[in-house]
């Protein structure tokens, strides 16, 4: 179901990719004329300080058990593991004291496990890799259903 | 069936009818598709194209090759896969990277093939297949993107929308909804049904399962996971046709520990969260990726919260541990964590009432206490949820529990896994179910759901069954690979030691622990017990506190107050929440720096390095450890000599095992509800 | 034109609306959920009488001992003949007990089976076919005239309790229509029949029911006199000469 959304999907990512490609290569670390070094790109970003040494955790979000479409599997994500959150005695809003409180799970997404490890590398954050879970398909039958019990036991 | 004929005669029948004079009487006839029976345009769309890009089985699934030699080639879309002899289309759909619709097909229960969902075209069948059900062929070319197989599962959704209220905005599936997600994937914008819906009775499933049964659309998922994977037979299908419907009959509740994972399993809204209900949308969650701590088996779960709060708690795929379910008590036991909760350090006054202080006043008076105290009269106590590392790192033991699902012959010593750990439970019923595999249990009478033999209750069996004497030797000698599980109970016990090594006695004489097969296993009741155990913990009687001068409990709860005296300094340090409270390991680093003797560390990761030197295992979330320990090294000699008393339960109520399940509503509810007998 | 759609539209869907009462046939007894009433309630004790256990192990011994739940229909069937003819709750725990399921298992069977009734009936039960030959033929009409004549509904008892009407669909005397069947629990499982009477008329079926309540036995079959079982009115009209040899072969020579 999602699968063919997805595919549909990547095949406009793919699309984009090729178009703005020509603009990107500058930037890329293959081409680059001066290589950055681990942990540079967070220093001239300007992330302040406290942030520049992060603990990161990269995990690839679980299926959400009620439902089957495989649409959002397998995507690797960047978990901040920012704890600082209050409720906002004013309003009632959550507030937190995290700027990368929501930018893991909301907005970095990746295909692979390397690339989210390369992400996390550059910005100099410190990674903790969880395995990713994955199903495991065993030979089922229909005629399992009405398979023969035996013989009756005797007694 | 019915559904399927349905269908494929409403698809004949419109294809007749595109090819007839169209008035205005067909306006709405869903898609005119003359080029549906056209074979050689099916035929050009499935040429293989010369360079197939590579497709990867959906969700990354492995595949199990019981026997390499028997695989077989199918083409899904013209995509060769190989795949074992004796799998579903569905099953090869999934390995060629095609995610099939389905609503009854679920890959953990049985095949039931009543949704049609899952039709599918097959070359040289002249129906839709349905592929759930449908064993795949060598050389069986599926197409799941044609023109007719789309038809089909659009009329099929035609027919499942027929009865189901569109009640989406009200429904607390909506969002996160199989029929909701299908129905814009693969249904019609409109249907042809114009008469009444049917209504349902709505069931009462008990305290934790909520339901409305008109939206079911009667997949049957909920009933074979209760017959098959809960093990208790409540649910069924009641009547036929369009008076169908799921329920028990006579009206009962759910009487099961797993009872919450049919609201995972139900494709609809049918089946929802009780507690959950009406509280948040899915969309507004935040899913954090955790480990169940609630007993010691470790299930994956997916904690969902909103801004500071947490809204519901979701087991996730873990296929050694706890495969896609969890129990009650960990779905459920999160309101617990809100309520009754020590936010603020408080002192006990002259008065005997508690008044709230500052941190550094509370552990300047602790400091002053402890130096007063004599070392040996300082005892700590470390509770069931002060974990080796604020919750994070948490140790699954069944970690260690290898291959149940290989195991022939159980033999449970003075446990209940079904109360203890109930994933546990589910693997060796999984397994006594598909493959006949025996049970032997010691232990005082209790409540199972497969087959066993109770053996004994106390350590007389044990002698007997060490000294080969019993009648289930015999069983347990022949088994091929033969698991023995030891309780928590026993480690309470005075003669633990005996027992031990009688255990170890069996076990080697049964073979049960061989390089190549770990069948030695003990099963602790929290996860914080199994880390205290790796870090060299050991757990000490209630003696030792009858003579303590200073107490130091760690959100220990479970503690004999009766017994501690009354010039003792008790200090009660709880398990670490929101407001002005501070991570467990935070304030015995301050402490430790107030009373002038500091630990090495200042943050959580100078605390993992310390523990990775104790106990490496721990730092290992979520994946499945081989065993750690061998029998010989566990404990060489024997003290005491063996008490015949019988074992006793080690858990008296599933649903409150620790603090934070007894402050939670939802667990008094289902204790109160669940386990009057 | 749109406007001529959208009125036709409203009168269908009026039309639905309209169809309600009729459209809420059932052709089970009862609902499929069990709510206690005075006469079933989930303990009241209940068991098959000396003479039934006996039948009851021989359909047992049909089965393999591991494959008991196959008796559950005939078991039922047995159970329903001995409670006159309707199956209480308890008596479903019975069966289960017997063939060693799950209770449920046993409500899914029962609740499956329209012939399985789970709320009380007469000690005639009296079932009008109402399959399309037989409705042609005027079953709706046959109907009536019972309900009429009991003064009852469809599937209500009369207070005497000697009768009840429900409805059956096709019982295969499609020849014969319109057709009623009589169940007849007045003399438990031992003297239980189940009676076709066909070729009725609204007419006949009224003195089929005089008949039962003077404890008669009404001749089983078709009511036509004019008729042999299925053959046609008046006699044969077809194959009325001698049939032909084969042409083939000489049948006299052997």
């Amino acid at each position: 179901m999602a699968s063919s959304l997805q595919r549909l999907a990547s095949h406009y990512r793919k699309a984009y990719r090729s178009a703005i490609t020509p603009f990107s290569r500058a930037f890329s670390t293959e081409d680059a004329l001066v290589e950055a070094k681990p942990g540079e790109v967070g220093l001239v970003s300007g992330i302040p300080e406290e942030h520049l040494r992060r603990k990161v955790l990269i995990y690839s979000p679980a299926r959400t058990a009620s439902q089957q479409g495989s649409g959002k599997v397998g995507k690797w994500k960047i978990n901040f593991m920012s704890t600082q959150k209050w409720e906002n005695p004013l309003m009632g809003w959550t507030s937190t004291g995290d700027p990368y409180a929501h930018v893991g799970d909301s907005a970095i997404c990746f295909d692979s496990e390397e690339a989210a490890i390369a992400f996390a590398e550059r910005h100099g954050w410190e990674y903790t890799v969880k395995k990713r879970q994955t199903p495991l398909l065993k030979v089922k039958s229909y005629a399992d259903n009405f398979k023969w019990k035996g013989p009756p036991k005797e007694n | 069936m019915g559904l399927g004929q349905l269908a494929s005669r409403a698809l004949l029948r419109s294809s007749r009818l595109t090819t007839a004079t169209r008035t205005s009487h067909f306006l709405r006839t869903i898609v005119s598709t003359p080029e549906l029976h056209n074979s050689e345009a099916a035929a050009a769309q499935s040429q293989p194209e010369p360079d197939l890009p590579k497709r990867n089985p959906v969700g990354g699934a492995r595949i199990h090759f019981p026997n390499p030699d028997d695989a077989i080639e199918v083409f899904v879309d013209g995509y060769p896969v190989k795949i074992p002899k004796g799998m579903t289309v569905l099953q090869a759909c999934e390995i060629a990277g095609v995610d099939i619709p389905r609503f009854c097909y679920h890959s953990r229960l049985s095949i039931a093939g009543n949704c049609r969902m899952c039709l599918v075209e097959v070359e040289k069948s002249p129906k839709p297949v349905a592929s759930c059900a449908m064993p795949a062929l060598p050389g069986m070319k599926i197409k799941t993107d044609t023109p007719i197989a789309k038809k089909a599962r659009e009329g099929v959704m035609e027919f499942l929308l027929m009865n189901h209220p569109l009640d989406c905005p009200i429904c607390d599936q909506g969002g996160e909804c199989d029929l909701q997600d299908q129905s814009m994937a693969f249904g019609s914008d409109r249907g042809r049904f114009t008469e009444m819906k049917r209504s349902v009775v709505d069931k009462n499933l008990g305290p934790l399962v909520k339901t409305v049964m008109t939206r079911c659309i009667q997949c049957t998922r909920c009933v074979r996971f209760a017959t098959e994977v809960a093990g208790v037979q409540d649910l069924g299908m009641l009547g036929r046709g369009s008076g169908e419907e799921i329920g028990t009959y006579v009206e009962r509740v759910m009487e099961s520990e797993l009872s919450g994972n049919v609201i995972d399993i139900c494709p609809v809204g049918a089946l929802t969260s009780k507690p959950f209900a009406f509280k948040a949308r899915n969309w507004e969650l935040k899913g954090t990726e955790s480990i169940d701590v609630t007993d010691a088996v470790g299930s994956n779960i997916r904690i969902d919260s909103r801004g500071p709060e947490v809204m519901r708690v979701l087991p996730r795929l873990n296929e050694d541990i706890n495969e896609e379910w969890i129990s009650d008590k960990t779905r459920f036991f999160y309101d617990g964590l809100k309520r009754q909760r020590l936010n603020d350090p408080m002192i006990r006054g002259a008065d005997g009432r508690f008044k709230t202080v500052s941190w550094r006043d509370a552990l300047a008076v602790v400091a002053e206490v402890m130096h007063q105290a004599k070392p040996e009269e300082i005892v700590g106590v470390a509770g069931k949820l002060s974990d080796a590392e604020s919750m994070m790192a948490l140790k699954d033991f069944l970690n260690k529990m290898g291959g149940l699902e290989n195991a022939d012959v159980f033999l449970l010593v003075g446990t209940q896994p079904r109360v203890e750990a109930a994933m546990v439970n589910a693997r060796i019923r999984k397994t006594v179910r598909a493959t006949k595999a025996t049970v032997g249990y010691i232990g005082p009478a209790a409540d199972f759901n497969y087959d066993h033999q109770h053996l004994g209750t106390g350590p007389q069996t044990l002698i007997e069954l060490a000294e080969g004497r019993h009648p289930f030797w015999s069983a347990l000698s022949n088994a091929k690979n033969p698991v023995i599980i030891v309780g928590a109970g026993i480690f309470e016990r005075k003669d633990k030691d005996a027992i031990f090594s009688t255990v170890e006695a069996i076990a080697k004489n049964a073979n049960a622990v061989r390089p190549d097969w770990n069948g030695l296993n003990v099963l602790l009741l929290n996860a914080a017990q199994t880390a205290a155990l790796d870090l060299g913990l050991v757990p000490e009687s209630d003696g030792s506190i009858e003579s303590a001068k200073f107490l130091y409990l760690m959100g220990a709860d479970d503690v004999n107050v009766e017994k501690v005296p009354d010039d003792a300094f008790v200090v009660y340090q709880a398990v670490p929440t929101v407001g002005d409270a501070r991570d467990d390991w935070k304030i015995i680093r301050a402490l430790s720096e107030v009373a002038g003797a500091q630990l090495p560390y200042d943050t959580l990761s100078a605390i993992r390095s310390r523990i990775r030197t104790v106990a490496p295992n721990l730092l290992h979330t979520d994946e499945r450890e081989p065993a750690a320990f061998s029998t010989s090294s566990l404990r060489p000699e024997i003290k005491e000599k063996m008490d015949m008393a019988p074992f006793e339960t080690a858990v008296k109520n599933f649903y409150m095992t620790d603090s934070v399940t007894r402050a939670s509503k939802i667990m008094a509810q289902c204790s109160a509800l669940l386990l009057k007998k | 034109m749109l406007g001529h759609l959208a009125a036709q539209r409203l009168r269908e869907i009026r039309q639905a609306f309209r169809q309600i009462p009729q459209a809420s046939r059932s052709f089970s007894t009862a609902l499929n959920y069990h709510l206690d009433s005075p006469d079933n309630i989930v303990d009241l004790p209940w068991e098959f009488t000396d003479a039934n256990k006996e039948k009851v192990k021989e359909i047992i011994s049909h089965y393999p001992s591991n494959y008991k739940q196959s008796a559950v229909i005939p078991l039922l069937d047995l159970a329903q003949q001995q409670h006159g003819g309707w199956l209480p709750v308890s008596a479903m725990n019975a069966v289960a007990k017997i063939i060693e399921v799950a209770p449920i298992r046993v409500y899914e069977v029962a609740t499956f089976y329209s012939m399985f009734n789970r709320t009380k009936v007469g000690q005639y039960h009296l079932l009008v076919c109402g399959t399309t030959p037989c409705m042609i033929r005027g079953s709706r009409e046959i109907e009536d005239a019972l309900l009429g004549h009991l003064g009852v509904k469809r599937n209500e008892v009369t207070k005497d309790g000697l009768f009840s009407v429900g409805e059956m669909e096709c019982m295969g005397s499609c020849v014969n229509a319109p057709m009623i069947t009589v169940a007849d629990y007045s003399n438990g499982s031992e003297g239980y029949t189940y009676n076709y009477y066909e070729d009725v008329t609204p007419k006949r079926v009224v003195e089929i029911v005089e008949a039962l309540r003077r404890g008669e036995k009404p001749l089983r079959g078709t009511q036509n006199p004019k008729r042999i079982n299925s053959g046609p009115e008046g006699g044969n009209t077809t194959l009325l000469s001698e049939p032909k040899a084969p042409p083939c072969r000489d049948l006299d020579a052997c």
